[in-house]
């Protein structure tokens, strides 16, 4: 039997504001197998993003464990978690954030520069080659050295799906990836991730809004008053 | 409600609820109004200082005539006194003399004292009662009681020249060295409101002085019934005063009526009952206009009467000391007779009977005369003239008689021969005289023993001299005297003699009018011109991220429909609202720069304003154009943000994102173009500069400085224009640096440049910082010491016989060359004020240009022996000129062939012209001419009064004591170290460049500051984007390092452009001191650059610190 990709047991999340405390995420336990692919819904402020942040070690629980690839997140200090985002996870956001002085085929090589020892250390000819692989991949080949502001909406989404993936993540983080896009590309791009999710052993946890999305995906979730459950369940 | 009132309203909230880019905005036009109103406010202070401090010291003086060692009678200045005085306006006459005063039983000297001689009357030139002071009182000012170290009840000797009627530099008189003393008891201490500083020269030191009662200074100096000051403060009609350098002197009527020849130094007494008349000058020498004008007034002739060492034969008999008279034999009908033939040759002689028995000749022998020619420094040369026996007269005949002899005291003030007591330099030995000769003196006195033709002796080699070639001038006895004295008056202008007024109070105000004091504040606000430009940078900066903040509500604004032109109009009065309120808090603050900067004047600084006292005074108009001008430039930086910013489409204005558009080919290249051409010129420029004239060369340098900072900076644009690396994937640390950089090219480029301007600054100024051996070398001129002295000294040092008169026989190796001081104005870099009369100082240009000493910024004329320069001139109205170059060109305003006018002795007009300018030497403060020429316009002042001394080395401490314990210690001598004299002026430079690096540094640190704020905004606008690098696995650190790569880019590039620019700029000095200020640059360069990492670090840090993770969603 292999280890879970991801498992979070009694994790909460509570914030202390001028509003006094509030309690995000409440004992939420939750398991995610290798290339699995969840959707997670929920109403706005129902703790999406926060249960994504703590899941991509971009934040801390108040209470409880996560353990990602079999390991603790508690136990990261700022250096390792940034090393274990490098290494094992992939982000996309509503927002693209490209860097709108590099092309897209260097906005996809970004993340490998997370990992360079040295300033004049730039990408790895194989990641190069994956880079544009990818973008081929994705139908951007002609638009590698294109910058983002020459890009279309879903294309310049598509350029941050590669870049979340170009370091070979186990489980990319989507959150709200298709809010900011028209329906056709909204469609390609969920298409794309469940393709990636297919071909590979690619996990998915997309948090979305939308329930053309969250149905394309094997398992949906709804997280309510900050308890994590099936829908009706 | 209507869009104008919405807009307001919106306005006003944004100024209630203040954001932080207006308070950023509003201390960027503080910053920039106090720098502004503070420099001026210096200059203002400075300005009024100096100006009270100049009218303090003339007292109420509007008028006054100086006739300085040339004593008028007091008949002419009761007469003066008397016409000139008004009601509530007194006039007044005095002696003054310069020497020294010395307390403490001659332990305490203190040169260059102003012993004035005065009546009661006197203390109302200051606008104080009459004080008489009693016969032994005197009253000291402050400055001489602190050099001296004395106080009410001390007794001083105060020692001064005594007044000579002959030129000190005609070896006749018998003692020229002669001082007198007066010992006096100090009855009061007196500050410079009690018209203690009183001083009709434009030093900007303050004087020392003593006054003393008139009867006791005219007994102390033997000028009883003399005065050589009269002052009016009667308000004289403006238009006539000039107040130029060298203005015509004044003469008002009472001068032109009441000025008799006895004024002039002249004499007029009939030779006999009946016979011709006589006119002499108690000076030996009648001064040309004198010897004109009474030639013009009757029938005449003049006469040239000189002393001879032998008259011999040609079988070998000789005569000694024997008098000559040289006459024009032709002379107007009804001239006085001579003993000379009409035709007489000029290489005749017609002798007396006395003398042609004496040496057993007559008529048609061949007669030699061998005598002695003056030259400069009672230097005597032996010449001879040889001549035919043309005739043979009687014995104290007419026109022979011996009232030719001038009176020389010494010689015709005795009895017998054997108590003769001439000048040494003579060589005059009585006892050796025969008895004949004792009887002929005994007999006949000085008559002339023979008489040769005028032209004669005034050419070549002749008995011609600086001070005159007329000792009598006979006239026909017809005239009744006082027909005479009036016809002799009427042919001359007081002024020609030197009598005539000067303008002193309105001279004094446009002293300070035009001198450096006058612009200090505008050259102070130059000096902090980066640190406001910074300021203002900022500010616009600041309002700029403004707007950009903004720029979702101009976009909801637009899209609603308001036109863009409104929009402007309201964001444009905020920024303005905002800004005015950043002036008018600037302007208290700028109060409190001028405070801060006065006392940094006052200390550290002092050098700057010559240890001037300057008192706080902000004139109205400053704060209002200092404020003004913050406010205007703010409000045009703020238009042109605001025509750029408001010009998005609506979408992208609600967006808030601009893109980042490809710099094109063209633009690139442009650039690159734009960077070689610039580069190349400010190389060009340089390279020329190091071969240009001093004044060209200072422009050459900021021509290439500024050639080379726009090559840097266009190269800075072409690097901010990053290629897209295509087929490549270039993407490293580096690259992500050098693409953020490029990102906002317009601000980085604004950083890079306001870092590579204060670098340039801050390097090229200090590589001017002047010091180092070799230019002490060239600076000193080689000399050990330099020595000056309160009154003349006659013998000339350079000769074992001026050194033994003095007692310093033993400093026979060491080299000492006089030079001639005239009047004037202190004209160094350290008097503040503009000098009227920079003093001029005679060189002996021949033994200069032997020496060759210091060194040369330009000439006239080039050549490789500069000094003999000094020594021709084409036109004889015009005499050459070296200065310093600092003086030359700061002070006075002069360029190399400009001139400027003088009055000489006799108060006619001549120019001095500078053929020539020193490198910053030891002679700043003065314009060096021939000392030949200098004795022939200004005999009244011959003798030395500055001294170069080249000790050998090692024994520069011994010599300087030898100095001051000989006799030159009652001329009043000071010594200073040469390179002592020379760091003194260096300090007063090197003071301006501590000031410009103090305030260039600050600009510098504002500058970074602004690179912090460039950074803070850019990490803000970028917020989304570094979180979301978090969330791929960047960690805190590495985003730092991210940000301190991109902007430590910038510091890099503005340093080394500006580094780059100063080398360029600086190379001619480079390349003259052969040295590259190496740990200048680099302690420049990691000033800047740890400062501006600093300021990056802290704004990365804090812009870091707080929760990204928020940015990650659509923001």
């Amino acid at each position: 039997m292999t280890t879970p990709l991801l498992t979070l047991d009694r994790v909460s999340r509570r914030y202390d504001g001028e509003g006094g405390s509030q309690l995000v995420l409440d004992e939420v336990s939750f398991t995610l197998e290798r290339g699995a692919a969840v959707a997670i819904q929920g109403a706005s402020g129902a703790g999406k993003s926060s249960l994504l942040n703590l899941i991509g070690a971009l934040d801390r629980p108040t209470s409880g464990t996560i353990l990602l690839d079999g390991a603790s997140l508690a136990d990261l200090d700022d250096d390792a978690s940034s090393r274990l985002r490098a290494e094992k996870l992939g982000f996309v956001f509503q927002d693209h954030h490209l860097l709108p002085q590099c092309t897209a085929l260097e906005n996809v090589l970004v993340p490998t520069l997370a990992r360079a020892r040295s300033a004049s250390e730039g990408a790895s000819p194989a990641a190069v080659a994956r880079a544009a692989a990818l973008l081929e991949r994705v139908g951007l080949a002609g638009h590698a050295h294109k910058r983002p502001h020459q890009l279309s909406g879903g294309e310049r989404q598509r350029v941050a799906v590669v870049r979340a993936l170009i370091n070979q993540p186990l489980l990319l983080l989507a959150d709200e990836p298709t809010g900011g896009l028209d329906r056709a590309a909204a469609e390609n791009l969920v298409d794309l991730l469940v393709e990636l999710n297919r071909e590979t052993v690619l996990a998915l946890l997309v948090v979305t809004h939308a329930a053309s999305v969250a149905s394309r995906l094997d398992e949906v979730f709804e997280l309510f008053d900050g308890k994590l459950a099936r829908p009706g369940g | 409600m209507s869009g104008g009132m919405l807009g307001w309203r919106l306005g006003g909230r944004s100024l209630v609820h203040p954001r932080r880019t207006h308070l950023g905005v509003a201390a960027g036009a503080a910053i920039a109004t106090a720098v502004l109103v503070g420099a001026l406010g210096v200059g203002d202070s400075l300005r009024h200082s100096l100006t009270e401090g100049a009218l303090r010291r003339i007292g109420e003086v509007r008028l006054a005539m100086d006739t300085g060692e040339r004593a008028f009678t007091a008949a002419l200045a009761d007469a003066l006194t008397a016409a000139l005085a008004a009601p509530g306006a007194p006039a007044t006459a005095a002696l003054h003399l310069n020497g020294l005063a010395i307390a403490d039983g001659g332990r305490r000297r203190a040169p260059d004292v102003h012993v004035y001689g005065v009546e009661p009357g006197f203390w109302s030139a200051g606008g104080l009662a009459p004080r008489a002071l009693g016969d032994r009182q005197a009253l000291v000012n402050r400055t001489l009681a602190r050099a001296l170290g004395v106080r009410e009840g001390d007794e001083i000797v105060l020692r001064f020249a005594a007044p000579s009627a002959l030129p000190r530099d005609v070896p006749l008189g018998s003692d020229v060295t002669e001082t007198r003393t007066v010992r006096v008891a100090i009855e009061r201490v007196i500050d410079a409101h009690e018209l203690g500083d009183f001083d009709l020269s434009g030093d900007p030191e303050p004087p020392r002085n003593v006054f003393v009662a008139l009867s006791l200074l005219e007994r102390g100096s033997g000028l009883v019934g003399r005065r050589n000051l009269v002052l009016a403060t009667a308000p004289i009609d403006a238009g006539a005063a000039g107040a130029g350098s060298a203005s015509p002197p004044i003469v008002p009527a009472a001068l032109r009526a009441s000025w008799r020849l006895e004024d002039a130094g002249a004499r007029l007494r009939r030779l006999g009952p009946d016979g011709a008349w006589d006119v002499t000058s108690e000076r030996i020498f009648l001064a040309e206009p004198l010897a004109r004008a009474a030639l013009a007034a009757a029938p005449g002739r003049a006469a040239l009467t000189y002393l001879v060492d032998s008259i011999e034969s040609a079988s070998g008999r000789a005569t000694r000391y024997g008098m000559v008279t040289a006459y024009d034999p032709i002379a107007p009908a009804d001239s006085p007779p001579a003993p000379v033939p009409a035709e007489l040759a000029p290489d005749q002689v017609v002798v007396t009977r006395w003398l042609a028995d004496q040496l057993g000749v007559d008529v048609g022998d061949p007669l030699t005369l061998r005598y002695w020619v003056f030259g400069l420094n009672r230097h005597l040369t032996r010449a001879s003239g040889h001549f035919t026996v043309a005739g043979v007269v009687a014995t104290e005949s007419k026109g022979g008689d011996r009232a030719l002899m001038p009176e020389i005291p010494g010689l015709t003030d005795v009895e017998s021969a054997l108590d003769w007591d001439p000048a040494p330099e003579l060589d005059v030995h009585p006892e050796r005289l025969s008895d004949a000769e004792r009887t002929y003196w005994r007999e006949h006195r000085g008559a002339p023993q023979a008489f040769v033709h005028r032209s004669w002796a005034l050419g070549a080699g002749g008995w011609r001299t600086p001070y005159g070639d007329v000792t009598s001038v006979r006239l026909d006895g017809r005239l009744a005297e006082e027909a005479l004295r009036e016809r002799i008056r009427a042919n001359l202008e007081p002024a020609e003699l030197g009598l005539g007024f000067q303008p002193v109070r309105d001279q004094a105000l446009r002293s300070v009018g035009t001198g450096v004091a006058s612009y200090f504040g505008y050259l102070f606000a130059s000096l902090s011109a980066f640190v406001i430009l910074a300021a203002l940078v900022l500010t616009v900066l600041l309002f700029t991220f403004h707007v950009e903040q903004v720029s979702p509500e101009i976009g909801t604004l637009r899209a609603v429909g308001i036109p863009a032109r409104r929009i402007r109009a309201w964001l444009l009065a905020e920024g303005a609202v905002v800004a005015a309120l950043g002036c008018a808090l600037g302007i208290p603050a700028g109060w409190l720069y001028v405070w801060l900067m006065l006392g940094a004047l006052a200390g550290p600084w002092s050098g700057a304003v010559a240890g001037a006292q300057v008192a706080f005074h902000v004139d109205v108009t400053t704060p209002l154009l200092g404020a003004g001008v913050v406010f205007g430039v703010s409000v045009l930086g703020m238009t042109w943000v605001l025509s750029r910013r408001t010009r998005h489409q609506p979408h992208a204005l609600l967006a808030s994102r601009f893109g980042v558009p490809e710099a094109s080919h063209w633009s690139r290249r442009a650039a690159i173009i734009a960077t070689v051409a610039s580069a190349v010129l400010a190389l060009a420029l340089a390279s020329w500069g190091a071969r240009a004239s001093a004044e060209l060369a200072t422009e050459l340098f900021f021509g290439a400085g500024a050639c080379m900072l726009l090559a840097t900076a266009s190269a800075a644009a072409a690097y901010l224009m990053p290629a897209a690396e295509r087929g490549r994937a270039m993407v490293t640390f580096a690259r992500l640096g050098h693409l953020g950089a490029s990102r906002r090219a317009g601000r980085s480029l604004a950083a890079i440049t306001m870092l590579a301007s204060g670098t340039f600054l801050v390097i090229s100024v200090n590589a001017f910082r002047l010091g180092g051996e070799d230019r002490t070398a060239a600076g000193t001129g080689g000399f050990a010491l330099f020595a000056r002295t309160s009154v003349p000294v006659a013998p000339d040092l350079s000769t074992p016989d001026g050194l033994a008169a003095l007692g310093l026989e033993r400093l026979r190796e060491v080299h000492i060359l006089g030079l001639r001081l005239g009047v004037g104005d202190e004209a160094s870099c350290r008097n503040l004020a503009r000098p009227r009369h920079p003093p001029l100082l005679g060189v002996d240009a021949s033994s200069f240009a032997a020496r060759n000493p210091f060194r040369f910024a330009g000439l006239l004329t080039p050549t490789a022996s500069p000094w003999t320069l000094l020594e021709g001139s084409d036109d004889a109205e015009v005499i050459p000129a070296i200065a310093d170059e600092a003086v030359a060109k700061w002070v006075l305003g002069l360029g190399l062939g400009d001139t400027l006018e003088y009055l000489d002795d006799s108060g006619r007009p001549f120019r001095v012209r500078l053929v020539g300018m020193l490198k910053g030497s030891i002679l700043q403060g003065y314009l060096l001419v021939d000392a030949r020429a200098f004795a022939a316009r200004f005999p009244s002042l011959a003798g030395h009064r500055v001294f170069l001394v080249d000790a050998p080395s090692g024994r520069e401490d011994e010599v300087a004591r030898a100095l001051a314990e000989s006799a030159l210690a009652d001329h009043g001598l000071t010594i200073t170290p040469a390179a002592e004299r020379l760091a003194s002026f260096d300090a007063v430079q090197n003071t301006y460049l501590s000031i410009f690096t103090a305030v260039g540094g600050l600009g510098l640190v504002l500058g970074c500051a602004g690179l912090g704020v460039v950074v803070l905004r850019n990490v803000v606008e970028r917020r989304g984007e570094l979180a979301a690098m978090r969330a791929i696995g960047f960690s805190r650190r590495r985003l730092r390092r991210l940000l301190l790569v991109e902007h430590g880019l910038l510091l890099a590039w503005g340093v080394g452009a500006g580094t780059a620019s100063a080398l360029v700029a600086i190379g001619p000095t480079l390349a003259e001191r052969g040295s590259v200020p190496v740990a200048l640059l680099v302690s420049t360069a990691l000033a800047v650059i740890v400062n501006g990492l600093l300021w990056t670090l802290v704004a990365a840090r804090v812009a870091l610190a707080g929760e990204l993770l928020a940015a990650l969603r659509h923001e």
